[in-house]
């Protein structure tokens, strides 16, 4: 049973194209991102006063310490 | 001259390469497609879909690691985003799918009739694509893209032994929708490298 579903499978699979024109617009469609590189996603955790304040692999560590700081303007710029 | 390796191209697409990006997406555009289309059991939705993953890849290509093969990360973005698909589609898609169905009710074809017209690999991938999303995207990657349990696992981000337990029920499930025999269903004791 395993050999025929495997087979079915691919062979139907194989019979199936996608449009030539996706190669197309999804280079156009890159060219254009490369413009107008879209921010990654941050949780509002990681943009307090919608500012970008953390990232790379020291902002999960900070956070999870972020007790042992004192949130003010001054501390933060000690950070 | 000898194509460049998928590491090089990786490479070549972290610097800003969409010569890159294009050969990546003609490399691996039919595994991505095929996946999601078995998935969706849509065509629209696996161009979509298609297209989509390879954004990504360029989109976030400083975050893959040239060192490792890029086909994990290209099944596991293809699993999840088909996933995403099924669960919005289906709020809205099932309704209209069941009308439709009522509709054309009274000039549908006797199951007979259907399966006369069907060759054997549309019924099985029909058969596939009315699993429970779970364990259809499960058997996809190991029937169609030969995965081992492993790699599954490791693909999907859950234990081996959800693989091999959502594995089963799908087999027996194609079993009973394919009309299989008992005696060529063994049990599924056998494990890829």
């Amino acid at each position: 049973m395993d050999a025929y579903i495997s087979r079915s499978l691919k062979n139907w699979a194989a019979r199936q194209q996608p449009s030539k024109k996706i190669r197309s617009q999804l280079l156009a469609q890159a060219a254009s991102d490369s413009y107008q590189m879209v921010e990654p996603y941050y949780p509002p955790q990681l943009k307090p006063f919608n500012h970008t304040l953390l990232d790379g692999s020291f902002g999960p560590l900070i956070l999870a310490n972020i007790h042992s700081f004192n949130m003010t303007t001054m501390s933060l710029r000690m950070i | 001259m000898d194509k460049p390796s998928s590491r090089d191209l990786i490479l070549q697409l972290q610097a800003g390469s969409l010569e890159a990006l294009g050969e990546l997406y003609d490399r691996y555009q039919a595994l991505v497609y095929r996946t999601a289309l078995v998935i969706t059991n849509d065509s629209n939705a696996a161009e979509d879909l298609l297209q989509d993953v390879f954004l990504r890849l360029h989109r976030f290509a400083d975050r893959i690691d040239p060192q490792r093969p890029l086909e994990p990360w290209l099944y596991r973005m293809t699993a999840n985003l088909s996933y995403t698909w099924v669960k919005r589609s289906r709020r809205w898609y099932r309704p209209l799918e069941d009308l439709a169905e009522w509709l054309v009710g009274g000039e549908k074809n006797s199951p007979q009739e259907q399966i006369e017209q069907d060759d054997d690999w549309e019924q099985v991938q029909r058969a596939v694509s009315s699993l429970p999303l779970q364990q259809r995207v499960v058997v996809v990657l190991y029937y169609l893209n030969d995965l081992s349990l492993q790699e599954i696992s490791d693909i999907l981000d859950v234990p081996v032994g959800t693989v091999k337990s959502r594995l089963h029920y799908g087999r027996m499930a194609l079993k009973l929708k394919l009309g299989l025999d008992n005696d060529i269903l063994p049990d599924l004791n056998h494990e890829r490298p």
